[in-house]
This record gives C-alpha cells, sequence and structure tokens, in this order.
C-alpha cells in the first residue's frame, strides 16, 4: 500500500469515528476489518500477525506521513498500565481537505466504523484477532476464538464486547 | 579435535569458529563446541550455500555498482554480532549466560534469511497481487521444522527439540516473549547492525555510520523482554538511527533503484498474467514433465516442495529475462530488454499536498504513456507505476509502532525507561520522528520529459 493508497482510508476512518481516534491499535484493527469486510480501501494481505493481532506496517508509515503532513494531529493521551504513552489522532483541517477530494467511502467501510465505534480497543484486538485466524489460517470461529484468547489473555474480559463485534461484521 | 576455522569477512574482519571434538557425538560436546558445530554444518547445507547465488541488495547493483553482496554474506556477519549481542547483554546485566539460549540465537541468526527467494519482495509483491499465500518467514519456518530438511536434520543431531526452539524465533505467535528473540528480530537487532554496515560499504556511501562497539557495550534489557540502550549511548543511539535513515533514502528508496525493481516487478506481473491466461511456456522447462520452480510457487505458495523452491536464485530470474527478451510478448521482451540494457524508467514525485494535481498528473502521464506505446497503448499499466515507501526491502525505523515490546528503549540517567519514539531527549530523533515519506510515479523517458515540459 502506497502513500496516496493508503491515505484516504486512514483520513476516513477517522472521519467517520468523529474525527479522532485514540489509539494506534484501533486504527490498525479497523483497517484490518474493513479490509476483510472486502472494502478496496486496505489490504488484507498487508496485515501479518503482530503483537496485537493484525499489523500493517505500511499503514503505520502512512500514519506517520499523515502526521508529518499535519492531515492529522498526533496528542498524547496517557499512560497505559505498562506506562507507555497513549496517542490520540485528530483529523485536522488540511485532512478534511485531502478527503474533500477522495471517492464517498462503500457502505461496507461505514458499516465496519459504525460497529467498531467507542467499542474498547481490547475489544476490537481480540475481534481483529479472531478475524484474522479465521481468514489466514482458515480456523473455526470457536477454535479462532479459544487460540486468541489464550494469545491474549488480557483481552478476556472483553470476549462479550468482541463477540458483538463479530456477529455485527 | 578440529582446528578453529576463520571466515574473513569484509566488515566484521574476522569471524572465528571454535574448535571441537568430532569424535563426539554432537549431542554430548560441550556448549560452546556445540554451538561451533551447529553453525558449521549449517553453513556447510545447502540452504546456506544456495544463499551465495541471491544478492542481499537486488537490483541495487543497478546504481551501486559494488553492492553485490550475498544474503550468504550477511547472513555470516548477522550470526557473528547476534552471539555478540548474546554476550554483551548478559554481561551488562551480569547474568549468567544460558548455553541452550546462547545456541538458540546463533542457530536462528544464521539461518534467519534461509527463506527468502531471488529479488525477494519483488516476489512477494508479485505472490501477494496474484492472491497467492506466501511470505519468506513460513518457508524459514519450513525449512527449519520439516523432517528431512538439511536444516532439521542437522539440529535434530543435538536433540529433537531444538528444531522447534529455533522456529519459534519466526513466529509472531510465542507463547511467552523473551529479549533473545529480539536479537533477532527488533528495531536494532543483528540484521540491522550488519546490514547498515555492510549494504553502506559496498555502496560506496562513506559518511554514515555509528559507533557499533559502544552501542553494544550500552546495551541492556527492558523487562526481560526489549533492548534498551544506556543513555550515556544516545549520541551512539542517534548515529544509527540517522544511518538507517539515509541508508533508505540512499539506497533502498533511491529512484533508480525502485524503477530498476518496479520493472522486474512490472515484467513478472505481464508474465503472470499471460501464465493464467493459458500461454504455453511463459516459464520453460528443459525437460517434458519438469515444471518451472516459478510455476510452482504460483501454484502451491507457501506450500511448495523445498527442494523446488531452493531451486530458485538470481540465476533463474536472469535465466528468464534472457528468454523473455526474444519473447513474441511485447511487454515481456521489452521490460526483458530495458532490464538487461539498464533503459530504467524515470521517476517524480507524488505531493499529497494537492490531490486534485496529482489526479490530473496521473491522467495526463496515462495519456502520454498511450502515446509513447502506440499500437501497444493497451500496455500502459505496465509503465506508470506507483512506488511507495513501504515497497522496499528494507524500513527506516518504526516512528509509530503498534506494540513497543520491539522498540529501542533507553535505560538509566536516573530515569524511567523509556522507548525512544516517546521521549523527546533528542532533537535529532525529534527531527526524525517529523520524517515525511512519499510515493513516486515511474514512467518512460519520454513520457516525463513530456510532462516536465508541459
Amino acid at each position: 500500500m502506497s502513500i496516496l493508497e493508503g491515505m484516504g482510508g486512514l483520513l476516513r476512518l477517522v472521519q467517520l469515528s468523529g474525527g479522532q481516534v485514540e489509539a494506534r491499535i484501533r486504527l490498525q484493527k479497523e483497517a484490518f476489518l474493513i479490509a476483510i469486510a472486502g472494502d478496496a480501501a486496505f489490504n488484507s494481505r498487508e496485515f501479518v500477525y503482530h503483537h496485537y493481532g493484525p499489523y500493517s506496517r505500511s499503514l503505520s508509515d502512512v500514519l506517520q506521513t499523515a502526521v508529518a503532513l499535519s492531515f492529522l494531529e498526533e496528542q498524547v493521551e496517557g499512560w497505559d498500565d505498562q506506562s507507555v504513552k497513549r496517542y490520540s489522532y485528530r483529523l485536522t483541517p488540511l485532512g478534511e481537505k485531502f478527503l474533500s477530494q477522495c471517492p464517498e467511502p462503500s457502505q461496507v467501510f461505514r458499516h465496519v466504523v459504525g460497529v467498531c465505534k467507542d467499542k474498547p480497543w481490547r475489544a476490537l484486538e481480540l475481534a481483529a484477532t479472531v478475524r484474522f485466524l479465521e481468514t489466514k489460517e482458515g480456523k473455526s470461529r470457536g477454535d479462532a476464538i479459544n487460540e486468541a484468547l489464550a494469545l491474549k489473555p488480557a483481552t478476556a474480559d472483553f470476549l462479550p464486547q468482541a463477540n458483538g463485534i463479530l456477529a455485527s461484521l | 579435535m578440529t582446528r578453529p576455522k576463520f571466515f574473513r569477512d569484509p566488515i566484521h574482519l574476522q569471524i572465528r569458529f571454535d574448535p571441537f571434538d568430532g569424535t563426539i557425538e554432537p549431542a554430548t560436546l560441550p556448549r560452546e563446541p556445540q554451538i561451533s558445530w551447529a553453525l558449521q554444518e549449517l553453513i556447510d547445507s545447502k540452504p546456506l550455500q544456495r544463499l551465495r547465488a541471491i544478492r542481499q541488495n537486488g537490483l541495487a547493483n543497478y546504481v551501486f555498482h559494488g553492492a553485490e553482496h550475498s544474503r550468504f554474506a550477511h547472513s555470516m556477519g548477522v550470526s557473528y554480532l547476534a552471539r555478540i549481542m548474546f554476550e554483551r547483554l548478559c554481561r551488562n546485566m551480569s547474568i549468567e549466560e544460558v548455553q541452550r539460549e546462547k545456541l538458540q540465537v546463533s542457530v536462528a541468526s544464521l539461518v534467519h534469511d534461509v527463506g527468502h527467494g531471488p529479488f525477494s519482495h519483488t516476489l512477494e509483491e508479485i505472490l501477494k497481487e496474484a492472491n497467492i499465500e506466501f511470505h519468506h518467514e513460513t518457508m524459514t519456518r519450513r525449512m527449519i521444522e520439516e523432517e528431512g530438511g538439511a536444516i532439521y536434520e542437522i539440529l535434530s543431531k543435538i536433540d529433537d527439540a531444538l528444531p522447534q526452539e529455533v522456529s519459534l524465533f519466526f513466529r509472531k505467535k510465542k507463547p511467552e516473549e523473551h529479549w533473545k528473540y529480539r536479537i533477532i528480530s527488533s528495531q536494532m537487532d543483528a540484521d540491522r547492525l550488519d546490514y547498515s554496515h555492510r549494504d553502506a560499504q559496498f555502496s560506496g556511501i562513506k559518511g554514515h555510520g555509528f559507533d557499533l562497539e559502544r552501542l553494544l557495550d550500552l546495551i541492556f534489557i527492558h523487562e526481560g523482554t526489549s533492548i534498551a540502550v544506556d543513555r550515556t549511548g544516545l549520541s551512539a543511539v542517534e548515529a544509527y538511527l540517522v544511518t538507517l535513515d539515509h541508508l533508505w533514502r540512499s539506497i533502498y528508496y533511491h529512484q533508480g533503484v525502485r524503477a530498476a525493481t518496479k520493472m522486474l516487478t512490472s515484467l513478472f506481473r505481464r508474465a503472470v498474467f499471460l501464465h493464467r491466461d493459458g500461454i504455453p511456456d511463459i516459464f520453460p522447462t528443459r525437460r517434458q514433465g519438469d515444471f518451472h520452480p516459478f510455476a510452482l510457487l504460483l501454484e502451491k505458495g507457501n506450500e511448495i516442495d523445498l527442494n523446488e523452491y531452493c531451486r530458485l536464485t538470481d540465476h533463474v530470474v536472469w535465466e528468464l529475462l534472457d528468454y523473455w527478451a526474444r519473447h513474441d510478448d511485447f511487454v515481456l521482451s521489452d521490460l526483458s530488454n530495458r532490464i538487461v540494457c539498464r533503459k530504467l524508467l524515470k521517476a517524480m514525485p507524488v505531493d499529497l499536498s494537492d490531490l486534485e494535481a496529482v489526479f490530473a498528473f496521473k491522467q495526463k502521464a496515462e495519456e502520454e504513456t498511450k502515446k509513447v506505446l502506440g499500437r501497444h497503448a493497451d500496455m500502459q499499466e505496465y509503465y506508470l507505476l506507483l512506488d511507495g515507501p513501504d515497497r522496499t526491502s528494507y524500513k527506516t525505523y518504526n516512528w509509530k509502532p503498534e506494540s513497543q515490546i520491539e522498540s529501542i528503549w533507553l535505560t538509566g540517567g536516573g530515569k524511567d525507561d523509556t522507548p525512544i519514539e516517546d521521549g523527546e531527549e533528542s532533537r535529532m530523533i525529534v527531527a526524525l520522528k517529523d520524517a515525511r515519506k512519499f510515493d513516486r510515479y515511474l514512467m518512460l523517458p519520454e513520457v516525463r520529459d513530456s510532462l516536465v515540459q508541459s
């Protein structure tokens, strides 16, 4: 995914999330779920399994460029339980201008963002990991959930919400 | 008792392997001689020897004519540095070396690239476009894990568990995290520490470099899982990060290197299309009933027979180019000849600050390309290519990682440990964090000249 190819999808994701997204993890997981749902804004083959589930280095580079070009404003939101900074990303007027020249998002894109909006990022992490294991490794839903929980015990409390996301997609 | 063996390396000068008693079963050798035995056996194995026929930097020699070093040479360097990193981390943390872990790290570092094919990232891009599941790390794991394979057989002579333990270094899903994995894969791993020196030297790039010895003397472990550098070594870290950034801009994302590489991608894209369209002998064989390894890779992806996969080296690619240069298909013959004769496409950057202008530019470029191609105008898609920074074989530091387990952490100085991308202790690092990357359009020279004039 080049910068040009990924920028529209990334900014649109932030826009449809209300103009601001907390956590890079959320961006990555929603982008993967959009790709898996069949929207061409993101390519599911760009995603590989990483520490928090499906992850795209290309998307990370697009994010860096978006911030460098002032399409997105990056802010420190606080510190998580590992004393690591968490960042939020807000769409700027320049980013809005870029989007005004992009095609309108598909129904699929809108639907996925709508489902994911306001869900805890841990639930997204779990749901995206389950879908990754299903689509990339051919696992059944049950096996994928079991494996995802084994890999990510910290997400166990968010299983009901993750199931809700999966049921809606 | 064998004699110590020495490999003369252009970067690390002398890589030494300890002697061992060749009359003793490998499983019962003391640990250090056992490591030496394992590495020497692996070096002599087919999977490692094959890497002599795969260039480290693909077509970078089209711009930097000295950049012809092999993945074999790089693998030797990585193994050398990995052992040093392991020893220094244990020393600096005042922890005892666990010899089993040292064996795992030594082996994993040596074999880390065995799964690569020729022009590896080009190959993976083509297979991805063709919806074929393939990744070189999957091939690496298979070469380590599969019974009957040379690497598996060597490691099994030590014990049955070792192949799986080494394979785990190449799995993202691990039962638990450990700092030893960071020596093989992280933002300051042995891989980066080697190629940042090797690629610069062979490309003739002077003036970029960092104090490797200082870094190695100041590395520590953060919370058992990540690499950290003492803050007194901040300048060495800065120099390392600047080197990575400069190498990326100078070599890996050089417009000529990218033009040659994208042309090769375009050529193989055409070949795959024709092959799948049923055109015979796009991937020719010498004997009836035989299959070309590329054709097998297209069919099987990750599941390709390992012996067939190991046939894929740079030689096979160049042989295909020679064959296609005389093919009836215009794109196959034209692009092959352009690559062989170094008649490269030309680059123009994409400025995202005005998207409408980008779309207008692309449309104009398409029209001009069709004019130049004449009766082959419908082949325009193979001659107007969008290239992005994500396509390079090596990347800069990831300043926006999702997880910081692979980040470089700063430690000491009376402050909390901080991942380098979160701190603002260095103006240089703050500047690197704001670095912009940009796409390019690659096009025929006549098209570029026409667009520049208009």
